[in-house]
């Protein structure tokens, strides 16, 4: 047994807790145990003339009913503590919900999708929380599982490069966005195509390509909007490029939007060049 | 316990309906239907098992032990069979769910498929029926919607009680589509006494904040504006950036100038065009030549 984190967990850590609570699908013959268990009883109760054997069926249909109502019991606490770890994220309460992911995440190996939604938390918090390793371990994890035009392989495939990018590993961001490049089209609508337009857009501004960020977005807002409150950082990175390029007044229009939807000071713990925006805003 | 609005008969479907309009009564009807079958079934079963029991040994000379299995055989079969059809029935209610926000035709199919089944318990039925208020709802005949709503959540949903939020918000929001306040006020009390999980609650936010704008009560909707704005930067894209216009607009209305064109730059931002013009139509956003102003 692996015990939860006190701190943030190693990308060793998280890849062993992950491998030793890997997703086991149920067979399909498996939802008819109970059913065969019935059965056979019914069989042998034929079989068998002792009083023991008339009262087998009975006996293996409370077995069959107790154990059901355990599963089920079982079920819906690891599913209410899903549940409670994705409002705590949420919420903001990043490790707490981080603690409760990790300690539910054995509890769900037999149920696949819910299993694959807590690993994706998990990498979702640790990217929050800074350990962008240690994210990018539960994101290949399920990458891995995915197959790579998914709607979700997309958005991981996304989200890596986005944490590549803030590491300064450009190299390995852009490789991320090549993988994701000939299943989205420069306008697609919608999160993906938007997701994809903020990642290209920190590619250029972590390459200080500031006219080619501000090129490829003539329409920001259209553009980004799909992306809900966290376009502003996307609009705090599209300032940071128009200031590069000298474009003040683009600049501070831009920065305005940026902070209408996240706070300055989040911004720049997000991405710490945005740092000067601030300085030259106060 | 304050008892649901009571639900009209609802318009005419429209050419490409499978299902016919709803009808309060028809639910009741169905419900007593289920019943007499149910209990026929039951009565049928007793009868076959005091035969086995006690007319078969004492009238041709039966082993008591052969009787005794062949009627516990009985009961089980029956008790099997019911308790399938009836999960079956349920999990595909849940699926009919998910079904209609993706292919609402086809859900129709299906839904009037299950809905034909007889003996269903009623807890199963209601379930049914939320599908069916769902399905309404996505193919925005609301006041059908919110009609079916009403009659299911005047009666016990019994093992289906954890679905009773989900179709509170659907009355709410249908009632308000609709144009019936009395019932989103209703479906709003309820959800204020019933525990909620943080997508609901955030549901309930958006459509409190949309029922006391749309009837002007303007300092209810903005107390607590900036906690307001800040659960609603958790809800999904679109539905924050209307909750930030209809705050918008009770500030505006306050004459709370800073707040009002912040939160409606906000809602610029995050919601599409065409999304704020419906608002704005509907006067639920500030209009345009005061945000301009």
């Amino acid at each position: 047994m692996i015990e939860p984190p006190g701190s943030l967990p190693s990308p060793e850590r998280l890849a062993e807790h992950l491998e030793a609570h890997a997703p086991r699908p149920v067979k399909p013959w498996a939802r008819h145990v109970p059913l065969g268990v019935i059965v056979a009883a019914v069989f042998v109760s034929l079989a068998v003339p002792a009083w023991w054997a008339a009262a087998l069926p009975w006996a293996a249909l409370v077995g069959v009913v107790v154990y059901g109502s355990n599963r089920r019991q079982r079920q819906s606490a690891a599913s209410t503590a899903t549940l409670y770890a994705q409002e705590l994220g949420m919420l903001r309460h990043h490790r707490q919900a981080l603690r409760t992911a990790w300690e539910v995440l054995p509890e769900l190996i037999y149920r696949t999708d819910e299993h694959a939604r807590t690993v994706g938390l998990i990498g979702h918090l640790l990217d929050t929380l800074g350990a962008d390793e240690a994210a990018n371990v539960a994101y290949d994890f399920l990458l891995r599982r995915l197959s790579d035009g998914h709607p979700a392989a997309l958005t991981l495939r996304l989200q890596k490069a986005a944490n590549h990018f803030k590491a300064d590993r450009l190299s390995d961001g852009d490789a991320e966005l090549r993988r994701v490049r000939s299943a989205i089209k420069a306008d697609e609508p919608g999160p993906i195509g938007a997701g994809y337009r903020a990642a290209r857009l920190l590619q250029s501004v972590s390459t200080h390509h500031s006219a080619e960020a501000i090129e490829e977005l003539p329409e920001p807002i259209p553009a980004l909007r799909p992306l809900g409150i966290d376009a502003g950082l996307a609009y705090g990175l599209l300032a940071l490029a128009h200031r590069r390029a000298g474009n003040e007044d683009h600049a501070k229009q831009r920065w305005r939007d940026a902070t209408c939807l996240v706070p300055a000071a989040e911004l720049t713990r997000r991405f710490a060049p945005l740092g000067e925006l601030t300085e030259a805003a106060a | 316990m304050t008892m649901p609005p009571e639900p009209t008969k609802a318009t005419a479907p429209d050419a490409a309906s499978t299902l016919p309009a709803f009808d309060p009564a028809q639910l009741a009807n169905e419900l007593r239907r289920d019943r007499v079958i149910r209990s026929a079934l039951g009565v049928a079963v007793g009868l076959a098992v005091f035969a086995l029991l006690f007319v078969m040994p004492a009238l041709y000379g039966a082993d008591p032990s052969w009787t005794l299995l062949l009627a516990a055989l009985l009961v089980l079969g029956v008790w099997v069979s019911r308790a399938v059809a009836n999960a079956k029935a349920a999990g595909a209610a849940r699926g009919l769910m998910l079904a209609a926000e993706v292919s609402p035709g086809n859900a129709e199919a299906r839904l009037g498929h299950w809905l034909d089944r007889r003996g269903l318990i009623d807890w199963v039925r209601l379930m049914l029926y939320h599908a069916w208020a769902t399905l309404r709802h996505r193919q925005g005949r609301h006041a059908e919607a919110a009609a079916l709503c009403g009659s299911v959540l005047g009666r016990p949903l019994g093992p289906g009680e954890g679905a009773r939020p989900q179709m509170l918000l659907l009355l709410a929001e249908s009632s308000l589509e609709a144009g019936e306040p009395w019932g989103a006020y209703f479906a709003l009390t309820q959800l204020h006494t019933t525990p909620l999980t943080l997508n609901q609650l955030l549901q309930r936010l958006g459509l409190q904040v949309r029922y006391e704008v749309a009837l002007g009560y303007d300092d209810a909707a903005f107390s607590r504006w900036r906690r307001k704005a800040e659960l609603a930067e958790l809800m999904p894209g679109p539905l924050c950036g209307v909750t930030h216009a209809m705050l918008g607009l009770a500030a505006h209305r306050r004459g709370e100038h800073a707040a009002a064109a912040w939160l409606t730059r906000r809602a610029e931002l995050l919601c599409e065009p065409d999304q704020l013009t419906r608002l704005r139509e509907q006067r639920l956003a500030v209009p345009t030549t005061d945000v301009s102003a």
